[in-house]
C-alpha cells in the first residue's frame, strides 16, 4: 500500500566548496541563515502533506523554490535538518539525466549497471532488458555509448529502467523536458497505469501541460515553503494570483 | 528488486554522533555484497574494454615493470645475493603497488560515486566496500605475477610463509578503513586528493623496497615511523626471511586501531552530510 507522509519538513542546505563564500547574507535574506562560520540555505521550511494510494502529484514553484530538494527528501537521498519522512511502498526515483550513467558505456551496459545498483538480480536483468529496448524504442542505439544520444533518448532509456518493474511509488524530476509527445504520451500512459494500480508518482517540473495533464493534485512551493496543496487547477489558480500581486 | 519498505528518516540534530546509524550502514553496505562485487568488476573490466589483451595488461605492466627493475637494481649486487634481492624487490613492490593504488583512489572514494549517491538510497558503505573489492582484483592479478616469479626465481619458501596470508587480509581490513576516514575528509577537503598525489612519490623512495634497511641504518630509526615500511614487511618477512615480524605486526594494529577510530566518528557525524558537498 503506496503511501507518502511527510512531518513538518525543514532542509537547511548548507553552503560548501566557495559557494558559501559568493551568496552574501544581504542578498538573500530571508533564505540564508548563518549557524557559527557557517552558511545554510533555506531549502525547506516546515513542510507537511500527506499523499495516498493512487495519488499523480505535481511539485510546481520557480526555479530554486525548492521541488528537487523536496523530491530527493521523499527519495530518501537528503536527511531533513528536522522532521520526518514516511514512505510506505517500492521507491523509484529520476532524480536527473545526468546522474548514475556512464557516458562511454553502450545503453544496454548502462541497463545492466543501473540495473545492477537497484539490486536485481541476473535473471530479473535478463528478464527485463528486452522490455527496456522495446518501450524505449531505442532499436539499434542501444549497443552505442550513451555519449551519442539525444536528450530524448538518454531520458527514454532512464525512463524505461526506472519505470520497468512497476514501482510503488515513482519520483520524477524534471525528466519530460526531452522526449518527443509519442512518447509523452506513453509515458503519460505508464504512469497512469502505476497510479490505476494503487501506486503514487510525484513529478517535480515547469511544464504546466503535463502537470495538468498527468496530476490531479499539485503542492505548491515557494522559496521552501508550501503555499498549497490540493487539487492541480486550484493550486495553479492560487500561484497565479499571487505572482500577479507580487511581482 | 527491492520490497515494500517503511521507513523513519530521523533529523540530524546539531552536532551529535550517531555511531549506531554508522554501524548499520556498514552491516547495511556488506550485505549488499552482490551489487559492490559486480560494480567493482564493471569498472575494474571496464579499463580495459575494446582492449585485445584485457584485464591482463594488469599483469603485463606490474611483470614489465618488476623485470626491468630487477634488471637494473641486481646487477648492482653480487650474484649470491641476487636472487634474495629479486625475491625482496617482487614482493615488496607487490605491497607497495597495492598501498599506492589503495591511497591514491581513496579520497575519491565518495567523490567518485558522487552520481549513484545523489540518486540511489543505498548505504554509503556501499561504496567503500566496492573500492576495497576493486583493489583485490587488481591483487589477484599483479600476485600471479609473483607467485610466477618466485617459482621462476627458484626462490626456497618456508612454511613461516603462511604467516604473509593473515597479513594479506588485514592489510585488506585496512584498505577498508583508510577508504572510510580519508573518504570522507576528500570528498569535504578536495585538496587532499592532490596531496596524497604529491606525496606518494617520494614515499616509494623512503619505503624500503628497492633499498634494505641495514643500508640506511644511520637513518632507519626515523624511517621505521613509516607506516608502510611495516605494510611490506608484515607481508615480505615470513616469505623472505622465514620470520613473523611482531613489531611490524604491532605497529600496523594500531595504526589500524587509530584510523578506523578516526574514520568512524567521522562517518557517525557526516554520513548524511556527504551528499551536499559535491
Amino acid at each position: 500500500m503506496a503511501r507518502i507522509e511527510a512531518k513538518n519538513l525543514s532542509l537547511h542546505y548548507p553552503l560548501t566548496g566557495g559557494a558559501d563564500k559568493h551568496i552574501g547574507i544581504d542578498r538573500e535574506p530571508e533564505s540564508v541563515v548563518s549557524v557559527g562560520r557557517k552558511k545554510y540555505i533555506l531549502a525547506l521550511r516546515n513542510v507537511s502533506f500527506e499523499i495516498g494510494k493512487g495519488q499523480n502529484v505535481g511539485l510546481i514553484g520557480r526555479n530554486g523554490s525548492g521541488k528537487s530538494t523536496l523530491l530527493r527528501v521523499l527519495g530518501g537521498i537528503f536527511t531533513p535538518t528536522s522532521g520526518q519522512v514516511l514512505t510506505t511502498g517500492k521507491v523509484s526515483s529520476l532524480f536527473g539525466m545526468n546522474l548514475g550513467i556512464q557516458i562511454d558505456a553502450t545503453g544496454r551496459e548502462n541497463i545492466v549497471l543501473r540495473g545492477t545498483i537497484k539490486g536485481w538480480s541476473r535473471s530479473q536483468l535478463e528478464e527485463k532488458i528486452p522490455e527496456i529496448i522495446e518501450f524505449s524504442e531505442l532499436e539499434e542505439f542501444i549497443d552505442l555509448p550513451l555519449r551519442t544520444y539525444s536528450d530524448g533518448m538518454r531520458m527514454r532509456l532512464l525512463f524505461a529502467i526506472a519505470t520497468v518493474f512497476s514501482p510503488e511509488i515513482l519520483l520524477l524530476d524534471e525528466w519530460i523536458g526531452a522526449g518527443d509527445a509519442r512518447f509523452q504520451s506513453k509515458a503519460k500512459d505508464r504512469m497512469n497505469s502505476l497510479v490505476s494500480q494503487a501506486g503514487i508518482t510525484v513529478i517535480a517540473s515547469h511544464n504546466r501541460g503535463l502537470i495538468q495533464s498527468v496530476c490531479d493534485r499539485g503542492v505548491w512551493l515557494h522559496k521552501g515553503t508550501m503555499r498549497a496543496y490540493g487539487p492541480i487547477d486550484k493550486v495553479y489558480k492560487e500561484m497565479d494570483a499571487y505572482f500577479a500581486n507580487n511581482d | 528488486m527491492p520490497g515494500t519498505r517503511s521507513e523513519r528518516v530521523e533529523p540530524l540534530r546539531g552536532f551529535a554522533l550517531q555511531p549506531g546509524k554508522a554501524f548499520e550502514d556498514i552491516v547495511n553496505g556488506a550485505k549488499l555484497w552482490r551489487i559492490w562485487f559486480a560494480l567493482a568488476w564493471q569498472e575494474f573490466a571496464s579499463m580495459y574494454r575494446r582492449s585485445l589483451l584485457g584485464v591482463f595488461w594488469v599483469m603485463l605492466s606490474f611483470a614489465g615493470f618488476v623485470f626491468i627493475k630487477i634488471l637494473i637494481f641486481s646487477s648492482l649486487l653480487a650474484s649470491e645475493d641476487a636472487q634474495y634481492y629479486d625475491a625482496y624487490l617482487v614482493l615488496g613492490f607487490f605491497m607497495w603497488v597495492y598501498s599506492q593504488q589503495v591511497i591514491i583512489a581513496a579520497p575519491d572514494t565518495f567523490v567518485s560515486a558522487a552520481g549513484w549517491i545523489r540518486s540511489e538510497p543505498l548505504p554509503l558503505s556501499l561504496y567503500i566496500y566496492k573500492s576495497v573489492m576493486r583493489e583485490i582484483f587488481n591483487l589477484s592479478f599483479t600476485g600471479a605475477v609473483v607467485a610466477i616469479a618466485l617459482v621462476y626465481l627458484k626462490f626456497p619458501i618456508g612454511i613461516e610463509a603462511l604467516f604473509a596470508v593473515p597479513a594479506i587480509a588485514f592489510l585488506i581490513l585496512n584498505a577498508f578503513v583508510v577508504k572510510l576516514l580519508l573518504g570522507i575528509v576528500g570528498a569535504k577537503a578536495r585538496d587532499v586528493a592532490h596531496l596524497v598525489r604529491a606525496a606518494i612519490l617520494p614515499m616509494m623512495f623512503l619505503t624500503p623496497i628497492f633499498w634494505m634497511p641495514s643500508q640506511m641504518s644511520r637513518i632507519f630509526h626515523i624511517l621505521w615511523w613509516n607506516p608502510l615500511f611495516h605494510v611490506l614487511e608484515i607481508f615480505r618477512a615470513p616469505i623472505l626471511d622465514r620470520t613473523f615480524p611482531a613489531e611490524s605486526w604491532i605497529y600496523m594494529i594500531c595504526f589500524f586501531l587509530i584510523v578506523s577510530i578516526l574514520g568512524f566518528v567521522l562517518f557517525s557525524r557526516f554520513r548524511q552530510r556527504i551528499v551536499f558537498w559535491f
